[in-house]
Formats: C-alpha cells, structure tokens, sequence
C-alpha cells in the first residue's frame, strides 16, 4: 500500500487525489487561469495594434495581417491566448479554421468607418451563428473612439444587431488601441464573463 | 399551384410578374419560387426567364420581376442564388443599368432597385463573389458613384450560408493542411500555417492582379472602338481633313497594337468563362472596326501615296471564278517552292509568305470558321489538291461532317474570314506594319475575295469561331502534353522555304497553338498589312504569265520527313486493296487513300497498313517495316499499336493501322519491300519478308 507521510500526517491516495483536485481549483481561482480569445474584425480596424498594444504596453505600426499573429498576454492572474486574424475580405474565409476552442470572441470595430459597418455587421452574425462559436462570449472593442465622428457605443450595439441578441453574451467596449484606453476594460469584463 | 401540371415556370411567371395586378400577387410569386424549387433545373430557367422580365420596357413589370427575384433569392436557396452569382445572370442585370446597354432607356426607379439589389447581394451572399465582383465593376465604371442604402429586408430572411465559401484554398488537400496546422500546439507549425496562408493569399493576388490588367485593356480597347467608330460614321472622303485621317489611323494603329495583347490575355485567362467571352467580344469588335476603317479610309488615305495602286484593286468586287482564283494561288505557291525568294518580285513574295493560303483556299465552303477549326482538328489535307476541281463537293461533305459543329455554324461573312487572320495578327511578336507608303489600297486581307460575294456580317459566328478556334487550342496543347512530338517542330518548318508550307498543316497535330510555340513561324505569317498587296493578282482573273507552270516542278525534294498524315484525314479510295500478307491467322492489307499526302506533293501516295489477327491467341511486338527503291522514299507513320489481342469473334479488336507514304516523284512503277516480324505463342518469333508490286499507277495519284 502506497501512503505518503507530509508533515507527520499520514495521507491516504485518497486524500492525495483529493488534495490535487483542490489544488487545481485554487490554481484556477487565483492564478493560472487560461481563456482562449479569437480577435476578429474587418480589415483596418485596429485588431493588430490592439494585441500587441496588449502584449508590449505600446502602440506600434503595423501593416494589414495576411495570416495571423497569436500572443499570450498576461492580464491579472489570467493567462489570455489571443488570435488576432487577418480581415481582408479575402482571407475572412478562413476565419472559421480558428473557432475550434474559442471561449471569447473580440471583434473590433472602426467605429469612424460608417461605411462598412453593415459589411461588420453581416461577418459578424456569421461568426457567432457558427456552431463552434455557439458559446464563446462576445466582446465587441468599438474602436478607435479617438477619431472624430466615431461612432458611440450605444450606436454601435443597434447597428450591429446586437441589441436583439438575447440568448448571447455580450459587452460593447469603446476603447482606443493607440492609447490603450478600454482594452483592460475589455479583458476585465471578459475574465468577468467567464467567471460566471 | 405549383404542382398544377398546367402552370410553367414562364407561365407563373407572366401572371406574378403582369401589370394588370393591382399589387404583387404573392401567390403566384410564391408558386414560382415553389415551382423553382420542384423543378429539375429550375433555377437555371427561372433566372433565364427574370432576367428577360426585368429588361422589360415596361416599369412595373420589371419591378415586379425584381420583386419575384428577390423571392426566389430568399426561398430557393443556394442552388438558385448560385444562379444569381453567375454573369450569364449578373450581366444582364448589369445591361438595365450600364447606359452602353438600356440604361438609357430604363427608369430610374429600376435601375435604383437593381443598384440596391447587388449592392445588398454583395454583401450578404459572399458565397457568391461574382455579385461584388460585378458591383465593384459598376462602380469602377462610374456608373455607381456611392452606394445605395442597404436593404437588411432583402436579405433577412436568408438563411445563413452553413459556411462561407472559401476562394483562397479552394484545394481540399491545403485546407486540411492548414486546419491541421493551426491546430497544432508547435510554435513551428504555426509558423508553417502562416507561410501557407501568406503564399496562398500571394497566388490569388497575382491572380487579381492578372484580372486588373485585364479590365484595363479591355476598356482601353472598348475606348479605341468607340473613338474609331464615332470617327467612322461621321466619315466623309470629300470633308474629313487629312489630320482626322491621321488620326483615325492612329486609332487603328494603336488597335492594331492591342490584339496581340488581346491575344496574350485570352490565353491567360483559362479559368474564367465570362472574362474569356468579354475579351472574345472585344477582339471581335476590334476587328470589326478595323475592317471598317480598312475599307471606308485607307483607300482613301493611301490614294493620296499610291494612285497606281488606287485602280489595281476595288475592295468588294466580289470574285466569280472562285476555283480559277483558287488554282492560281496555288500555281503559284507551287512556281514559289523552286524560285530563290529573291528572285520573286515583292508581289509574290507576300503571296509566297501566305502560309495560310492552302487553307483559306478551302473557304470556298460554307462556315469559314469553322471548317477552318475542323482542319485543325483532322488536318485533311487530301482535301486541298491543287488540281482536281471536282472534288470540291467531296470537301464539302468533309467537312460537313467534321467532329467540329460544322451544320450548325452560320455562313461565311468577310468578318469571319477576317478573323481566320487575326488569330494570325494576334502572335506576339508580329512584324510591324509596313509604313503607310506601302500600305496597299485595300488592307482587306484576300480571303474574301476568294469566298462568294461577301454576306451580311454575323457576330456570332465570329465569337463561335474564336470559341472553337480557342477550344481546339486548348485541346491540342493537352494532345501534346500526352504524346511529345517526334514531328518536325515548328522551328524547322519555319526555316525551311515556301516548298514546305502545306506541311504546315501538320502543326496542328504535333504543336500546341500556343503563341510562344508559334512565334518561330512568325517570318512566314504575311504582315497584315501587305497581305492584300497580292490581291490584284487574285482577283483577275489573268494570273501574269510567269507564275503559271502548268507541272509541279521535278526538281522537287523528295523527302518525306516533313509530310504528315493524319490517319482521321485520309479518304479511302475505290482502288481495291492488296493482301500483302495472310498467314498464321494474320494478315496484313494496304488500302489506298484518294488523296496524295499533301496538295502541293503531288508525287505522293497514300495507303494505310492495316495489320490483323485471327489467332485465339495475343500476337505481340508486330512491327511492320518496307523499302522502295532508291529513286522513291517510302515513310511510315507510327502504327497505332504493337500488340493485337486474342481474336474474339463477338468483340473483335480493332486492328493495327499503320499510314504510308510513298514519294515517286519520277513516276516510276512501285516496288515495295516489306518485313514483319511478330511474337506468337510463347514467344515464338515470326520473321517475313515480301513484295507489293500492283499499286496503282502513279499517274492516278491523288485521284484515285
């Protein structure tokens, strides 16, 4: 029989199991916690500059992604793996090869680019109406608030047809890559959201 | 309703679509879209039928007709909005609003309605890349200058598309090599699926990039025809100033320039049916206003430099003694294979360049294009003898049953026949045009001249003819791909003189059409522009006394290495066919063919070996070979088989065909020595050796 004697108390494999089990747990609570997030959006709006904004506390300047650029980033005691995808029209299509594990959806919006917000709001419905996407939480980054004539949030969450969503998770966070204001706002009410 | 065996497609949608409701009857919308859905093909008619309802003159009923498409789009399903996707529909729909087509003439109410509808399709359907592709065209156009509202109505109660078509890796292979990539945990392996996507998104951008120039060139040739033509109708020889000329020629010029570019894109565009039809059209237009301007300026033009010329030629004459015409070219390519080029004076030396005569000699019949794509196919070149008039009827009915839709093609216009040319002007590195002094009173090219008196022009038979010309290139390059040529290639014809060309006709058995290929031919293709130069000759019907020998010069080389016939080509003749060899259950056959090897080789004979086995067993490694004497030569063809399969006498095996030529230019009595080997019964081997001596009489040759 296997027994383990810690500080002069015998525990039984039972116990043991029983106390990694815990361990878990506590590690769960109150460090390692993993999220997986998808960061999805049109091409130009800002998705990039958010992740490694993120990753390396600056702005830097980036070209448009062909492909994808995956970070850990390290925010409280959660551990957030983040996929920021390409979103040239062309390359949206593969969007749904990254799905499989995502707990959170980010999708950026350039809130100054009227235009296509109808083309944001059609990607993004078929994004979350994917099957593999069906529990993942929404978080919507209504970007670059720092440009005139941008649109507002409570704007936004009509336009995109996030108003009637009912049965869906979701939070429209105005925010701004280039200084950093609402992102840790984005991943406090997504750290928030699992939680639950 | 929609089972109701009496209600068509067209019929439901005449009443869902009549002016006489009051409002959109939506239960025969409905029973449209349901008889869409029921029907086998349905789509495809439903799209066919409303895309000529929404061209309707009349306002409401076109809107009606958008009305029901927009029904269908939301109740048909993908298999409808495929359809929709697709440009035979898109153009139409692009035709009520683009004013080149009948935007001038639809309502803007209409017109409106279509903006919003492809605006809203592009957006939403992006499974079908083909609506955005055609919106970005609108607005590239200017015909769209912002966009129409969104209309979330049209398109709310489509059901999402399961998963979006994916244009990038459409290749099943790199899609699971990428989805198994990014699931990889291994920093490498993302890596890896990031290379693969950037590589991938690198193929399709070129792929744009191709298309962009292609959209480019087109408008510049659309704006060339637009300018040359405007210029034309307002033509007049005694007002129009000489610098309009000029400019005019310019035009035609810089048209001219462009085909070869027309040219280069058609054949890069291999994946894209409407784009090829586009640049088809284009070309044909192109040649059109170039025929015009030809005929309408340049006499005009080139009389102020060449009057002498000005009397020699008049354009439409059209020429009656079509195979008088026909024969004397012939001499005369004939007179040309003995004469050092130098000695030819100018005039001939573009006939002599003409490397197409012998086929456009056959455009005496019907369908010019056509037959001359059904040449290309099964290269007959028994059917162009040079000397035997009767047997034009015979070409006919060749052709006529050629595999190409002969029956069906329209009747030859000088338009087609021009077109036959063009191809011709359309390789690349073509010779400049010759400078305006030489520039010949009539740049007709002479074709026409030898058909019946020119037809009203017919624009579908011109693009027909490119689509098959253009199918047959494309078969031929597969053709080569499978079987690599041990033919002469292109380069050594070209080299060799005018005494070679009817062997030209070999090319397209053994070269793929492909421009590159082609290019070494060039220095025999006529440079258009000198072409008519020899029309005179053929259009009187006196041929100057020079050129006209009445026998195919002896002096002719005799090699056959550079003679090819097609076994489909050869047309049997009466002459009874010889048993040369039956034993051991084989037996080996000549039949002779009506015709010599080629028109211009009048000294040869053409028979085919026909080699077959009544042995219950395989007969294996059969190879036939022959001599003649030494003042012939004898070519054999590759046999179509070594091998012949045990006799069945319920499903017999085709026998082995073998095509013989045989040169005696000196008409000599043929002697043939032939030997056979073959493997029979385990190995055995089997070694004959015989003579053929009663071939027909050379004197018969080629009309046997």
């Amino acid at each position: 029989m296997l027994a383990v004697v810690l500080g002069g108390i015998l525990f039984s494999p039972q116990h043991l199991h029983n106390l990694l089990i815990m361990g878990g747990w506590i590690a769960k609570v109150f460090g390692n916690k993993e999220m997986r997030l998808l960061m999805l959006g049109l091409d130009a709006a800002g998705k990039t500059t958010i992740l490694y904004k993120l990753k390396l506390g600056q702005a830097v300047t980036t070209i448009p992604t062909v492909g994808f650029n995956v970070e850990t980033v390290v925010y409280k005691n959660t551990r957030f793996n983040v996929w920021d995808v390409g979103g040239q029209d062309k390359i949206r299509p593969l969007w749904r090869h990254y799905y499989t594990g995502t707990q959170g959806l980010i999708f950026v919006i350039d809130c100054a680019d009227a235009d296509r917000i109808e083309e944001a709001k059609v990607e993004l419905h078929r994004i979350i109406n994917d099957r593999e996407m069906r529990d993942a939480v929404i978080l919507v980054f209504a970007n670059k608030q720092d440009l005139p004539d941008a649109m507002k949030p409570c704007d936004l969450q009509s336009k995109l047809g996030l108003t009637k969503l009912r049965d869906r998770n979701w939070f429209v966070q105005p925010s701004c890559a280039v200084s950093g204001d609402g992102l840790e706002d984005g991943l406090r009410w997504l750290m928030a959201s699992q939680k639950q | 309703m929609a089972d109701d065996p009496n209600e068509t497609l067209e019929t439901l949608l005449n009443k869902a679509t009549s002016t006489l409701n009051r409002q959109d009857d939506w239960e025969y919308i409905m029973a449209f879209c349901d008889k869409v859905n029921f029907e086998i093909e349905g789509a495809q008619n439903a799209t066919r039928l409303i895309a000529h309802k929404i061209q309707s003159p009349q306002e409401l009923e076109a809107l009606r007709a958008l009305t029901v498409l927009e029904a269908c789009v939301k109740n048909c399903g993908e298999i409808f909005q495929k359809e929709l996707g697709k440009y035979r529909f898109l153009n139409e729909m692009i035709k009520v609003v683009s004013p080149k087509y009948l935007g001038d003439k639809t309502s803007e109410k209409v017109q409106k309605r279509v903006l919003v509808m492809l605006y809203t399709w592009s957006i939403a359907l992006t499974d079908q890349i083909k609506i955005r592709d055609a919106y970005q065209m609108l607005k590239k156009q200017g015909i769209v200058t912002t966009d129409p509202e969104y209309d979330q109505s049209m398109v709310t109660d489509i059901p999402a598309p399961k998963e979006s078509r994916d244009t990038l890796f459409t290749d099943e292979e790199k899609r699971k090599q990428l989805d198994k990539l990014l699931k990889s945990t291994r920093p490498e392996d993302l890596q890896a699926a990031n290379r693969l996507i950037k590589s991938v998104v690198k193929e399709d951008e070129d792929r744009m990039e191709k298309m962009k120039k292609r959209n480019e060139t087109l408008e510049e040739v659309t704006n060339n025809i637009r300018l040359l033509n405007e210029m034309l109708t307002h033509f007049d020889p005694d007002v129009t100033a000489i610098s309009d000329m000029q400019m005019m020629k310019e035009l035609y010029d810089s048209c001219h320039k462009l085909r070869p570019t027309l040219f280069r894109l058609a054949s890069d565009t291999d994946d894209d049916e409407g784009a090829l039809m586009e640049i088809l059209r284009a070309n044909d237009d192109v040649t059109r206003v170039m025929q015009s301007f030809e005929k309408i300026v340049s006499p005009k033009l080139t009389s102020v430099t060449d009057r002498k010329a000005d009397g020699a030629a008049e354009p439409d004459k059209p020429q009656p003694e079509v195979e008088k015409g026909f024969k004397q070219i012939f001499k005369m390519i004939l007179q040309n294979a003995v004469q050092p080029r130098t000695e030819i004076s100018s005039t001939l030396l573009d006939l002599a360049n003409l490397n197409f005569t012998p086929t456009t000699s056959s455009n005496d019949l019907p369908a010019t294009g056509s037959t001359y794509s059904s040449m290309l196919l099964t290269p007959p070149p028994n059917s162009l003898q040079s000397n035997n008039e009767t047997s034009m009827d015979n070409m006919l009915l060749d052709f006529q049953s050629a595999p190409t839709s002969t029956s069906s093609a329209p009747p030859p216009t000088t338009n087609d026949v021009n077109s036959l040319f063009s191809l011709n002007d359309l390789l690349p590195s073509n010779p400049p045009p010759q400078p305006p002094t030489l520039a010949p009173v009539n740049p007709t090219p002479m074709i026409p001249k030898l058909t019946a008196p020119p037809q009203p022009q017919q624009k579908p038979s011109v693009s027909h003819h490119y689509q098959l010309l253009w199918l047959i290139c494309k078969k031929l390059l597969l053709l080569v791909l499978r079987k690599p040529a041990a033919k002469p290639t292109l380069h050594q014809l070209s080299q060799k003189p005018v005494a070679d060309v009817p062997s030209l006709f070999d090319i397209p058995q053994s070269q793929p059409p492909q421009p590159t290929t082609i290019a070494p031919l060039l220095p025999l293709n006529p440079p258009p522009t000198s072409l008519p130069t020899s029309e005179p000759l053929i259009a009187s019907s006196n041929p100057p006394p020079t050129v006209m020998p009445t026998q195919p010069p002896q002096t002719q080389d005799m090699s056959l290495a550079d003679v090819f016939v097609a076994l489909e080509s050869i047309r049997p003749s009466t002459f009874a066919p010889l048993t040369v060899y039956d034993k051991n259950g084989i037996r080996v056959m000549l039949h002779f063919a009506k015709d010599h090897a080629s028109p211009v080789r009048t000294d040869t004979l053409v028979a085919v070996v026909s080699i077959m086995s009544t042995r219950t067993n395989p007969v294996e490694n059969i190879v036939f070979q022959a001599a003649v004497p030494k003042v012939m030569r004898i070519k054999l063809q590759p046999p179509s088989n070594t091998d012949l399969a045990a006799f069945n006498p319920i499903l017999s095996s085709p026998p082995i065909t073998q095509v013989m030529i045989i040169a005696n230019p000196a008409h000599k009595d043929v002697k043939v020595r032939f030997k056979l080997d073959y493997k029979i019964d385990d190995q055995t081997s089997i070694f004959e050796t015989g003579e053929i001596n009663n071939f027909p009489p050379a004197d018969q040759w080629g009309k046997l």
